[in-house]
C-alpha cells in the first residue's frame, strides 16, 4: 500500500472507528447466534483481522468512494462472520475445519432463505414465546415481520420515542440469545435421539 | 422500507447492531459493562496503525535513498565520462 494511502488511514478516527466496530462483532456474534469463531478468533479479534485486511489491500478501501471506513470494515467483519465467508477463504488457503466447527450458525440466513414462511421460522416463533406479556418488544418483533430494520422506522412504526429504541434494542437482543440458546439446546437434544 | 428479498433474520440482525445514532461514549461504556477490555482493545488497534504507519513511513524512505542513490552514480558516471573528453 502507497505512503499517502497509509497516511490516510493514519488520520482515521480510531477512537471512533475500533470501538463501534467491535461493538458491531460483538452484536453481530450475538445476534447470529455465532458460538465459534473459526481458527479460535475471540470476538475482539475480528476487527483486527479487518484492519489486517484492509491494511494488506485483501479488502481495498477508497477513501473517495463515498463508503466510510466504518461501514468498510463493518462488511468485512459481517462477511467474515458468514458461513461463505470466513469458511470458504480458509478452505482455499488449504485450512480444514471439523463438521462442529463448521456449525458457524445456528440460524444462519441461508437456512432462513429455506423457509417459506417466515411465521413459522423457529426465531420468530421463538422470541414471540419469550416476549410473551412485554407489548413494547411485541410491537417491535412485528414491525420487523412487517419489513422494518432502521430504528428510526421501528420508532416511527411502535410509537416508541427514538431515545428509548437503543434499550429496547438491547434487551430485544438478550432475548434472541436466550432463544437461540433454547432452540440449540432443543436441536441437540434431538439429535442426541436419533 | 426494507431490501427486497430480506428475511426477518436479515432485518432482526440489521436492526440489534444498527447504533449510527448512539454515542461512542454510551457504545464504550456498554461494551465494558459486558466485560470488554476496551483500553487494551484500543491499544491493540493503536500499536497496530502506528506500527504500519511506520513500517511505511521507513520503507518509502529507503526506497528515495536508493532512488536518490541512482541518481548520484548516473551523475558520477556522467561526470567521469566529461573528465575523460
Amino acid at each position: 500500500m502507497d505512503l499517502d494511502k497509509i497516511k490516510v488511514l493514519q488520520q482515521q478516527d480510531w477512537d471512533e472507528i475500533a470501538p463501534r466496530l467491535l461493538n458491531f462483532v460483538m452484536k453481530l456474534v450475538r445476534a447470529r447466534g455465532i458460538t465459534y469463531i473459526p481458527g479460535g478468533l475471540s470476538p475482539e479479534d475480528v476487527p483486527m483481522v479487518c484492519i489486517e485486511k484492509l491494511y494488506n489491500g485483501e479488502r481495498n478501501w477508497d477513501p473517495n468512494g463515498g463508503v466510510t471506513l466504518l461501514s468498510h470494515l463493518m462488511g468485512t467483519a459481517r462477511s467474515l462472520l458468514s458461513k461463505n465467508g470466513y469458511l470458504r477463504s480458509e478452505r482455499d488457503k488449504g485450512v480444514l475445519y471439523t463438521d462442529s466447527e463448521e456449525m458457524l450458525d445456528v440460524l444462519s440466513t441461508e437456512t432462513e432463505q429455506t423457509v417459506a414462511d417466515e411465521d413459522s421460522h423457529p426465531l420468530v416463533k421463538g422470541l414471540y414465546a419469550e416476549i410473551d406479556g412485554d407489548d413494547e418488544l411485541k410491537n417491535v418483533v412485528a414491525a420487523i415481520e412487517m419489513g422494518c430494520e432502521k430504528p428510526r422506522e421501528i420508532a416511527e412504526f411502535t410509537g416508541i420515542a427514538c431515545d428509548r429504541i437503543y434499550e429496547v434494542k438491547r434487551k430485544l437482543l438478550r432475548k434472541g440469545v436466550v432463544v437461540r440458546k433454547k432452540l440449540g439446546l432443543k436441536a441437540d437434544l434431538e439429535e442426541g435421539r436419533q | 422500507m426494507n431490501k427486497v428479498g430480506s428475511t426477518f433474520m436479515d432485518r432482526f440482525v440489521n436492526f440489534v447492531c444498527d447504533d449510527e445514532d448512539v454515542s461512542t461514549e454510551r457504545i464504550r461504556a456498554d461494551l465494558q459493562a459486558d466485560g470488554v477490555d476496551v483500553d487494551a482493545f484500543m491499544g491493540r488497534v493503536r500499536t497496530f496503525v502506528a506500527d504500519r504507519t511506520s513500517a511505511a513511513i521507513r520503507a518509502n524512505a529507503a526506497m528515495e535513498i536508493a532512488k536518490a542513490q541512482e541518481r548520484n552514480n548516473d551523475v558520477s558516471q556522467q561526470v567521469k565520462g566529461e573528465v575523460r573528453l
